[in-house]
Parts: structure tokens; sequence; C-alpha cells
């Protein structure tokens, strides 16, 4: 019931947004559709009397239905760019298939013998297709234009994915933020528009024969008043292409627009497909996270959050307080990595394991030894140390580097339990004993884990210090365990721009961005 | 009218057409007889193109085929199919109006043909033209077929297995119909069937194929009488009986007929000499009295003559062992 309610507000509220998507949505369905009718009706006629081409056209277009969608989308960027243009192309060749293959059929299932008689009586080739074959075709071609454009709207909402709008910018928005009532103000329209075309276009199907002939022309001539809903927007000037999370959290680019008064011509992109994107010269600035391994892998800039606008998430070691009392020598080894990383070096390990397909453990001895901390193992014979670590590669390789330096600093002996899942799946384990150790972020264990009021979110979020010194003491005092001096990092969201455009034009941090934009 | 000189077909390896020559004279119906697979049709469709020739040369009215473009050759030839073949998605009235359309008749010569046209077929105009075939009988959608390759009045008209998806009842009257439809009577036609019966009621003469091969080619008289292999034979024997009665003429058993004069004979039928012996059998038989006699109705400047249904039995059996040897 009160999702109910929510969602009515919610419509209440974006009543312009969701027309002005529907709309959309509308348009990249039927240009799309209209273009597939132009290019698949003469493709499925021709191979009636070119057999040789049936295979071939069959396969090719089989194949196109099988690419995930959004591989598709991620191949068509370098070609096509952003925007509405790739996600039309797209839809255009999804609906082929039906297209075509119902031309197709409904023409070689003419009866046999009317076709004989319309030679007999001399019809040229011509004649016989426009005047007997395919106005007796209509039918099954109609089913097909219906099958596509149902198809169409559903695959439609992918379009956001890259920039190009929809109804698909509530439903990837609403599951990015895990909004019930915005993912239903989009499902929902998207779910009635599909039925509505589908009713519709069944009802013309249906028609007799004689009305169809002019009621299918007279679609085909509407198809593009209903495509022109949707200007193709030009690309103007600079374009920021954000994930829909960053796009719709507090702490994401509404935090930007409070903070810098930065105000950016932002289009929703699918958060796999922003660095490839912003590669391409589509988009000029994106968001991401701090040190991820494409950021090198693009050549992209990371822009310094000089106001501190995005919440901290500074990475330190958790342990649990009894090993600590235990093994006093402990805590010295372990802290010989605090301050040793920053966000630099973090990407750079992150990129070697995901790019170059480095081992986390060579990766990690290379940096230690890089720092002359690397000892070889002294095969220890003590208690065991047990290492935890959530599934992602800069958690892999900060528990390498530790298990490495335990080994060759102490007597005691090392295993480590990787991949253990979520923040709340590490916590646990950690609480329980089953882990001593791993790694975590400042801004999780404020927001996640003590679940801190907003009130003290927002008196303590920007700044650093602060952040660190609350979460240490709420831990010690709620569940024993210590949170050793920050390793240095701060992996939390970034905006970034093309290395080369940025130092063109001279922007090091989000205030240059916004004397930039705004002067 | 139609001349086949040594024409040859092949579908790949299969000899569908087998050096087949023969002529079609201006205003006769020519039937091709055979079994299916016989190549029967693809002669047919070899005339209007509707196949290619592998080799020899066909002329319609003296002009070689091959030197015409096919939709012109087809339109100067009415062609009727099994089921009529009507377009489904138009009117009986747009599906007579085709070829018309096709060779660009005005508005007003379509409709006025197509009134002279039904009125020859008997077709009331006002109730058919604006239905759909599928509102149609066989029987009426065969009409309409006719109708249509009947419009532009071609000087050739063919017909392939015309009235095959009709029930045998329908098929009977139809033929019967057809038989006396004066705006065919002067066409050129060449009829494709694989019913026997259905061969010697409609052709003047007959060509009996069979693997791609003529086995004979004659009046329906000679095929009868004088067979000219074991096959023409052997594919005629179960209904010879009844051919020879069909192939027969009253006027060709009067020298066997007793020489009795009609004057004398009490409430006689007149029957023209002309009709077929099964014909005036099956008259005699339907009044229901087996001694009634006719009366041969001369056309000719001999006496008109009376006979019973055993004095035609006995004269056809004389002139049947005549004929034979």
């Amino acid at each position: 019931m009160t999702n109910v309610l929510d969602l009515w507000d919610f419509l209440q509220l974006q009543a312009d947004t969701l027309l002005e998507q529907t709309l959309e949505h509308i348009s990249l369905t039927f240009i799309s559709l209209a273009l597939a009718i132009l290019i698949g009706l003469p493709v499925g006629l021709l191979i009636t009397r070119y057999k040789r081409g049936v295979g071939p056209t069959f396969g090719i277009t089989g194949v196109l239905q099988t690419i995930p969608s959004i591989a598709l989308l991620g191949f068509l960027i370098p070609v096509l760019g952003i925007g509405p243009k790739p996600a039309i192309f797209a839809l255009f060749l999804y609906s082929l298939l039906p297209i075509i293959r119902n031309a197709f059929t409904g023409v070689t299932q003419v009866d046999a013998k009317v076709k004989e008689a319309a030679r007999g009586m001399g019809m040229t080739d011509w004649q016989l297709l426009t005047r007997v074959e395919l106005p007796l075709a209509l039918p099954v071609l109609f089913a097909g234009i219906r099958t596509a454009a149902v198809l169409n709207v559903g695959v439609a909402t992918l379009a956001a994915y890259i920039a190009a709008g929809g109804l698909g910018e509530f439903i990837f928005g609403g599951i990015a933020l895990n909004n019930t009532p915005m993912i239903l103000a989009g499902a929902i329209p998207a779910a009635l528009l599909a039925v509505g075309i589908d009713f519709l276009l069944a009802r013309l199907q249906h028609l007799r024969l004689p009305l169809l002939r002019p009621t299918a022309l007279l679609l085909f001539l509407a198809l593009p008043l209903l495509s022109s809903f949707y200007l193709l927007p030009n690309r103007s000037g600079f374009q920021a292409g954000l994930s829909p999370e960053f796009a719709g959290r507090d702490d994401g680019y509404p935090g930007l627009k409070e903070t810098y008064g930065l105000d950016l011509n932002t289009v929703i992109m699918a958060p796999a497909l922003v660095y490839k994107a912003v590669y391409e010269g589509d988009v000029d600035v994106i968001d991401g996270y701090s040190t991820d391994g494409k950021i090198k892998t693009y050549s992209l800039r990371v822009l310094e959050d000089d106001q501190n606008s995005f919440p901290p998430y500074h990475a330190a070691l958790l342990v649990r307080e009894p090993v600590l009392l235990r093994h006093p020598e402990l805590r010295e080894v372990l802290e010989m990595l605090s301050g040793t990383i920053n966000d630099s070096t973090m990407t750079a390990l992150n990129y070697q394991v995901d790019f170059d397909k480095a081992a986390p453990a060579a990766v990690a001895q290379a940096f230690l030894k890089q720092q002359g901390l690397w000892r070889p193992s002294q095969n220890g014979t003590g208690e065991t140390i047990q290492l935890g670590s959530k599934i992602f590669t800069e958690q892999y390789i900060l528990t390498e580097m530790l298990s490495q330096l335990i080994r060759g600093y102490t007597n005691l002996q090392v295993s480590a339990r990787t991949g253990l899942g979520g923040t709340k799946i590490c916590f646990d384990a950690l609480t329980a004993g089953e882990i001593d150790i791993y790694p975590e972020y400042t801004g999780t264990g404020l927001q996640v884990i003590l679940n801190t009021p907003q009130t003290v979110v927002d008196r303590l979020s920007k700044e650093n210090e602060k952040v660190y010194q609350y979460v240490a003491d709420r831990f010690q005092e709620q569940y024993n365990i210590i949170w050793l001096p920050p390793l240095g990092f701060n992996n939390t969201y970034a905006l970034m721009m093309r290395e080369e455009q940025a130092a063109k034009l001279n922007i090091r941090s989000i205030s240059d961005l916004k004397n930039h934009l705004n002067p | 009218m139609i001349r086949l000189r040594n024409v040859t077909k092949k579908f790949g390896s299969l000899l569908a057409v087998d050096d087949v020559t023969l002529d079609v004279k201006e205003g006769e119906t020519l039937v091709l007889l055979g079994t299916s697979g016989c190549g029967k049709t693809t002669t047919l469709k070899l005339i209007n193109r509707l196949e290619e020739l592998t080799a020899g040369t066909i002329e319609v009215a003296g002009t070689d085929i091959q030197h015409q473009k096919p939709e012109e050759l087809r339109r100067q030839m009415g062609y009727v199919i099994q089921g009529a073949g009507l377009f489904p998605h138009y009117t009986v009235q747009e599906n007579i109006a085709v070829v018309p359309r096709l060779l660009h008749w005005s508005k007003e010569k379509i409709e006025a043909r197509t009134r002279e046209v039904l009125d020859l077929l008997r077709i009331s105009a006002q109730q058919y033209l604006p239905k759909y075939p599928h509102e149609l009988s066989g029987g009426q959608q065969q009409r309409v077929g006719l109708a249509r390759a009947l419009i532009s009045d071609p000087p050739v008209i063919l017909m392939d297995e015309p009235f095959g998806a009709l029930d045998p009842f329908t098929r009977i009257s139809i033929r019967r119909e057809f038989k006396n439809i004066e705006a065919l009577r002067h066409k050129t036609k060449v009829l494709v069937t694989h019913d026997v019966l259905e061969a010697f009621e409609l052709g003047d003469r007959i060509c009996l194929m069979d693997d791609g091969k003529i086995q004979q080619l004659g009046t329906t008289q000679e095929l009868v009488f004088r067979p000219a292999n074991g096959f023409v034979m052997r594919f005629l024997q179960d209904q010879l009986f009844q051919l020879q009665l069909q192939v027969l003429q009253l006027q060709h058993l009067r020298p066997y007929l007793p020489a009795v004069s009609p004057s004398n004979i009490h409430n006689a039928i007149a029957i023209p000499e002309m009709e077929s012996v099964l014909e005036a059998i099956q008259i005699l038989t339907a009044t229901g009295a087996p001694q009634q006699c006719l009366t041969l109705n001369a056309t000719t400047a001999a006496p008109a003559q009376a006979a019973t249904v055993a004095d035609l039995m006995a004269a056809v059996e004389q002139l049947t062992l005549t004929l034979r040897k």
C-alpha cells in the first residue's frame, strides 16, 4: 500500500519527465521500426525472388538477434557514439528479423495456383508482386511488424544505457538506487505501451483485406509523424555521462551541484559504458570510482574533489582487538602499509591485475619490494591469522600484501579467505571471529555498518579525519574492533575527464571544471 | 494456329516432354490426355511460356513465341486452371477485370465487356460481381475463371484440368454448359485432362501422351477404332464400349438400321442425326419404354429414319466390326 502511495507521489512529482520519456520511448520504437520496414521489407521480398539469399539473410539476422543488447551498444559507441543514433540502430537491427522473415513467409505462402493464374494472365513479375503477392501477404507481414514493434518497446528501455532517454531511465535509475516507485514509474508505462501497441496493431491485422490495404498505407505514412516526437538532440558543448546511481544519490551529482554550484549538461548511461563513451569523446566528463583500473586503461584524469563533496571512503584495515592484544608485534607489521598507497598507486595496481592479467600475489610482491618492505617468508609455526576480503580486485591485492608481510616479519601463520561477498558478510565474519583482519572503507563503516543518522553524517562527512575518528571510536566501543591508520587511498566517487582534454583546458579539480563551465 | 515442332523440355535430368510435334487447328479443341506425370501440363505451359523450352520451336498465329515477351504472349491467350485460381483479395468484378486492366482498357470498355461475357456465360452480374471468391461455390468459381479468360476475347484458350476440382455431378453439368457456350465455339482451345470421358466429350482431337511422348494424336473416332499401339488400347479399355457409343453419331448408323419411315410410327421422338449414339440411347431409355422409337431428323438430304434401342445396338455392333477391319 505504501508503495502505491509512493508511486503516486513520484508520478505527480515527475509527470513532466514521465511524459517526455514516454514520447522519447515511442519515438525510439517507431523510428527504428520505420527503418526496419524500409530496409527489411525489400530484403524480405527480394529473397523470395533470389532464393540463394535466403540462408545468408536469415543467418545474419538470426545472429544479430542473439547479440546481448549491452554488448551491441558497446560495439556501436566507437562508430555511432552515444545518444539516439546507436539506440535506434540497435533497435533497427533487432526488429529486422521478424520483418524480413514474415515478409518472406507471407509472400512464399501465397497459393501457388493463384500465382500461376496471375502469371498465366500476363502479369509481369512486378505486377504479380504488387497486385497479388503483397496484398495477400499483408496479414503475415503485419504480424511481423507487430512482433517487431512490441519487441522494440521492450528493448527500447535499454536506450537509457547510452543516453538516448526513454522509460529505461526510470527503470535503471530505480534499480541502481533501490527505489521501487521509480522502477515502477518506468516499467508500468513501458508495459502499457507494449500492450497498447500490440492491441492496436492486432486490430489492424484482423481488418478485412480490402480495408487493410488503405490502412497499411496510412500507417506507413503516419510512421514518420509518430517518429517526429523525437527531435534528435545535437551534442552541444561540454557533455557529462553519468551512471544512474551517481545521478540520483544525494552524495553523487546532487551533492556536487550543491557544493560547487556545478551545472553539467548530463546524459544518463550504463556504468559499464561510461568509460568507453568518454574515451571515444562522446562525453567529456564521467563518474566512476577513484581507484578503478579503467582510469589507466582509458588515460583518464581524476578531478580532485577540492571541496570534499564526495564522502570519504578511505581504505584501512579492520582488526579484532583480542588478536592485537595477543600479538603486539602484529600491529607494527600491519601499520607498515599505512599511508603507503595513494589513489594513483592503487589504480595502477588494479590495472595490472584487471588488464595486464597479472596475479594479485605477484603484483603485491612487486609493490612491497619497490617499497623496500618485502622479506621472504619465515615459515612460521605460531598461531594462524585469518585474513578476509570482499570480491573485487583491490581487496585481493591488499590481502596478498598483508599475508606476505605477516609471513615475512612474524612467526605467525596466515590463511586467507578471499571472496567473502559484500560488506555485511565480511563484517559478520569478523565479529564472529571467523576472520581476524579485512580491508574496509570509512564511508562504508559510517553509512552501512553503523547506520549513522543523517544529521551526524552531514556534520562529519566533509572531513576525512573526523569520519575516521568517529568510526574508529564507535567500532572499538561497540564491537572491540580496531581501525588501523588509513592506507592512504580514497576509493570514492570521482569525476574524470580524458587526460588530454583536461590538460588542454588546464582542469585539475572540480572547482576548475566549474570555473571553466560557469565562470 | 498453334504449331509445336520437336518440342523438348527437361527438368534437370528428367525428360518431361520428349520431341513433341503437333498442330492445333484454328477453332478446334485439342485435348492433351494422359496420366499425371505424362507431360501434358508441361506441354500446355510451354505454349504460354510458363515453362521455357529446352529444344524445338512453338509458333502461335505464325509467330515464334520466343520472339515475344512472355507477358504479352500470355495476354493474348486465355488461361483457365484447376480450381479457377481466382484472386482471393479481389471481388468477382475485379477478378474478371485483371487482364483488361493489364491491357489498359478504359473503365467503360471493361464494364461493358464484363456484362457481355457474363451474359454469354449466363451469370447474373448483379448477384455475383460484388462477391469475393470464397463466397462462391466451386462451380461458380470455375465459371468466373472462364469469364476472366474470355473477357479480352483471346483467339486461343489454354485450359489445365479446368473441371478437376469439382465434384462429379457439378463437373458433368458444367462440362455440358461449357460445350454449348457460343463464345467458345470459334476459339482455338487446348485442354489438359486425365479424365478419359471428359476428353472424348469435349475434344475434337485427342493427343494421348505417356512418358513425355505422343502415343497417338487423332480424332476421337480414330483413337477408339484405330488405336495406334498397345498403350492406347490399354488406356481406353475400361471405358471402350461407352466411348464407342459416344464417338459414333446417329448418322454413321444409317446404313445399318432397318429402313422404317417415321411417318408410320406413333409418338416417335425426334433427334438430330449429329447426336451421339450414347446420347440417343440415354434419351430413349429415360422415357422408360425400351421399344420406343426415335426419328433421325435429317439435316442432310437423306430421308428421316426410325429405330429402337435394340436397332441401334445391333447397328453399332456391325459398324464396329467394319471399322476395326
